[in-house]
């Protein structure tokens, strides 16, 4: 089976239907990801990596621990350990941070400044990854960002979580790597508003 | 009778990926502990064949239970491979004069860690 297909399946996500339901569609997905693991596929090891995130995702909610819960998914599955969760409002945009982990005041300064250009890198259940583009929305910020996962777009505002430098054994970011941002670009936003919600 | 691994990190995510990794490509079985501490008394308990184990951990971090672990009479010969976050050589340096067998970087590489392992434990 194609690594790239895997999460195609998932069943879609309702931002505003609650925690419940949230982690319904979590929980199926997560039993999925089981199943396939266990089926001993030549490519398990993608498996094992969507299983862990989703569990930890779903023991996260219940405790309003989904913002860190999603940073140690990025340090441990995806080797990235500089996340930041921002929303981008109004006009002209202005960026709010509403969790980090290891930011660099570098880092946070260029997001400040550039925080116009973020808006159009959110696209709804897909991750931005730089080095994936033809065309950059800026030349500060995808020099930066290793990758972009989208958690929620309004007319108005919008929310990502970015990752940043990568640890210095990785070079990118493999099909493995891909499958869990695109676990986290359907599921993490949803995961974080129900949180807030309830 | 299957070979055991003991599983230490105080990540669950991490021990949650191992555990299963594991379970699908070997036979062996797996025991896991969340921090150094808690390693040395699970190695002490269920003597296992290997010890795949995080270093920055609370309580105690993986070089200092590694050193412990060396101590132990009945686990001095268990292979005990350390998972660094980075790669750099001080780091790596420190895990083998702690007594490390050898060392993976994460994020873990599922036939990477698989070959190492069996390498030390056979199929």
């Amino acid at each position: 089976m194609n690594v790239e297909t895997k999460t195609q399946s998932l069943p879609p996500t309702h931002a505003g239907s609650g925690l419940r339901r949230v982690a319904d569609a979590l929980e199926h997905a997560a039993d999925g990801f089981l199943k396939q693991s266990l089926e001993r596929t030549p490519n398990a090891g993608v498996w094992a990596k969507l299983y862990a995130a989703s569990q930890t995702l779903l023991s996260a909610m219940p405790e309003a621990r989904v913002a860190p819960a999603l940073f140690e998914i990025c340090a441990t599955l995806l080797g990235c350990e500089e996340v930041a969760i921002v929303e981008i409002k109004g006009e002209p945009a202005a960026v709010e941070f509403l969790d980090e982990e290891r930011l660099s005041p570098d880092n946070r300064r260029a997001l400040i400044q550039n925080g116009r250009f973020l808006r159009p890198m959110i696209s709804p259940g897909e991750a931005w990854i730089p080095w994936d583009q033809e065309r950059c929305y800026s030349p500060l910020i995808p020099r930066r960002i290793s990758a972009l996962v989208p958690l929620w777009k309004d007319e108005q505002s919008g929310g990502a979580m970015l990752l940043f430098e990568l640890l210095p054994q990785r070079s990118g970011f493999d099909a493995e790597d891909r499958e869990v941002l695109q676990l986290l670009a359907l599921y993490a936003g949803p995961c974080l508003r129900s949180e807030a919600r309830d | 009778m299957a070979k055991k691994v003991l599983l230490v990190d105080d990540s669950t995510t991490m021990l949650m990926m191992e555990e299963m990794i594991l379970k699908q490509r070997t036979n062996y079985d797996c025991v896991t502990a969340k921090d150094g501490m808690d390693a040395i008394s699970r190695a002490v308990e269920v003597s296992p064949d290997l010890v795949l184990m995080d270093v920055v951990m609370p309580r105690m971090d993986g070089f200092e239970a590694c050193k412990r672990m060396r101590m132990e009479t009945s686990l001095s010969g268990v292979p005990i491979i350390l998972v660094t976050t980075r790669g750099e050589e001080e780091n790596v340096e420190a895990g083998f004069q702690s007594g490390c067998s050898d060392y993976v970087t994460k994020p873990i590489n599922s036939v990477e860690l698989v070959a190492l392992l069996q390498s030390y434990l056979g199929e």
